[in-house]
């Protein structure tokens, strides 16, 4: 398998078809081909538009050999997570209920992916609604790790971590409502981006929480991550929540220095429930980092339980309510477990979704004073176990299902309600051959501190080149 | 400081959101309901009079890198 078109990182493809060492057709062709190979063990896409994208590619090749290209993306293939709609194509939202109609928008971050050149050539298995982290879709069939197919892949950007570790795509979008690009970046065993709340337009991508969704990339490392992000980033019209803060050239700051940066290893919380195995990973890792010339300091955190809790409550009462007509008139058409978060929240006072959304300004002073008064950055695990099965997370699968379940997003979802940025990216592989990932945290809108600290960790270890044997 | 949620609660906020619930929606929601709404009463009741969702903008561009 190694050694194909396909195999190349979004930055090394991109700069070979800009210098027209390989075509866009090329590479089209080797990425279809990787797609249709492990579409039967991974079941990662949901649809591959193969006739389309052979026509832009086409066009692409056409406008290449008039010494034009549209921008830095010019003629990649991506396949993303089925909830960006794009006008005219229907769009599953890993549902039963939706992808019946065809849209009537385009997302704000498809646009800028087109606009930057990039051809999309399907879309991505996902949880259903993306309400889920383990890669479960009973509509659709499960997502399957490559890494080992009875394992999850991790959710709800289940297809998005599948595919991008296969190889079947150079990078995907995924949406990061409470962990959704993180876990399935670190259970698959790639690069994934959650962003500063506000800093990528959510116009055109599916809600499940307005106030804590996200819009990510996942990929084979940091600077393809960077790249993307550059790309997407900015203020938008179509999104009132789509911040003006200016958006640097992610790139070129990946290659400032990292010696002296400070980095925070936490004494409490993120040390909970960890296993043995990633946490050896997790010490290597921040080895790696001291080796870089990172000081690791060590830091107190606020009560991140209470924090977890009223992202909890967040989540719950905002999806309840995006949810509300359908749970009225078509529950039926929900799964199971989907349903009985939905119910949850719909259960719950509105009084406690106010204080939760009340609290939220004093947890981030809080989080922000203990972590980064002290250092310029947060070195966690993405979550405290090794990647479960499908078998174990399924519904009645094992008699510790729901304690297996909380612990995923354990980690991850806390960021997600405080809006911080956090960068997943893998650091090691557990005896059973599973990947184990850690997250990078950054003040807001450090998207090029994390970044730059993810690069350089990536240049001296080489965990993000393994490649799984599907 | 606060107690369980009941299965008629539960049932009844259903009920009157006009939804349906599943099978044994009403023990399992009252349950977890009760226990989470607990975890966070401490620092729920802990915030000022005056806090409110805007103050989370304010901390963000606050805490900008």
């Amino acid at each position: 398998m190694s050694g194909g078109l396909h195999t190349l990182t979004l930055t090394e493809v991109a700069a070979k078809i800009r210098a027209r060492e390989a075509s866009c057709a090329e590479v089209l062709d080797a990425v279809l081909a990787r797609a249709q190979a492990v579409q039967p063990h991974l079941n990662a896409f949901l649809r591959v538009d193969e006739e389309l994208a052979r026509a832009q590619a086409k066009v692409a090749d056409a406008e290449l050999a008039q010494g034009r290209t549209r921008g830095p993306l010019h003629g990649v293939p991506l396949a993303h997570k089925d909830m960006y709609y794009r006008a005219g194509v229907p769009s599953s939202c890993g549902s039963k209920i939706r992808g019946k109609e065809p849209e009537q928008t385009t997302a704000t971050a498809l646009q800028r992916l087109d606009a930057a050149g990039a051809i999309q050539f399907g879309v991505l298995n996902m949880a259903e609604f993306a309400y889920g982290p383990t890669g479960h879709n009973s509509h659709f069939g499960h997502c399957r790790n490559p890494w080992h197919t009875a394992h999850i892949t991790g959710g709800s950007s289940s297809g998005a971590g599948a595919a991008v570790a296969a190889r079947a795509t150079f990078a995907a979008l995924g949406s990061d409502t409470g962990g959704s690009v993180r876990l399935p970046a670190a259970m698959c065993g790639v690069t994934g981006l959650k962003v500063t709340y506000g800093r990528i337009s959510r116009a055109g991508a599916m809600p499940l929480s307005f106030s804590m969704d996200t819009v990510g990339p996942l990929a084979r490392s940091a600077a393809d991550c960077a790249l993307l992000l550059g790309v997407m980033a900015g203020p938008d019209p179509a999104d009132p929540t789509a911040s003006r803060e200016p958006v640097p050239d992610y790139v070129a700051r990946l290659h400032r220095p990292v010696k002296g940066l400070r980095i925070g290893v936490p004494l409490n919380y993120f040390t909970d429930d960890v296993d043995p195995g990633v946490g050896a990973a997790l010490t290597e890792s921040l080895k790696a980092i001291e080796s870089l010339g990172c000081e690791i300091v060590p830091v107190t955190l606020p009560d991140m339980t209470a924090i977890d809790v009223a992202g909890t409550h967040v989540i719950a009462a905002e999806a309840a309510a995006c949810h509300g007509n359908w749970m009225r008139t078509r529950p039926q058409d929900y799964s199971r477990q989907v349903r009985a978060r939905l119910e949850r929240g719909l259960a719950l006072p509105a009084t406690k979704y106010i204080d939760a959304l009340r609290y939220r300004g004093p947890a981030l002073e809080a989080f922000t004073k203990a972590v980064f008064a002290k250092v310029d950055l947060l070195h966690a695990p993405c979550l405290p176990i090794p990647t479960p099965t499908i078998a174990e997370t399924d519904i009645g699968g094992s008699p510790t299902m729901d304690r297996t379940l909380a612990l995923l997003t354990k980690f991850t979802r806390p960021l997600n309600y405080l809006g911080l940025p956090a960068l997943a990216v893998p650091c090691g592989f557990l005896a059973s051959g599973m990947p184990v990932g850690m997250q990078l945290v950054g003040r807001p809108f450090a998207e090029d501190l994390i970044l730059r600290v993810g690069h350089a960790f990536q240049q001296a270890t080489e965990w993000q080149q393994r490649e799984p044997r599907i | 400081m606060h107690g369980e949620a009941s299965e008629t609660y539960v049932a009844e906020a259903l009920a009157l959101q006009s939804v349906m619930h599943s099978e044994d929606a009403p023990q399992k929601i009252a349950r977890g309901l009760s226990a989470q709404i607990a975890a966070a009463a401490p620092a729920y009741a802990a915030l000022a009079f005056e806090a409110e969702p805007a103050s989370f903008l304010a901390a963000m561009e606050r805490e900008q890198a």
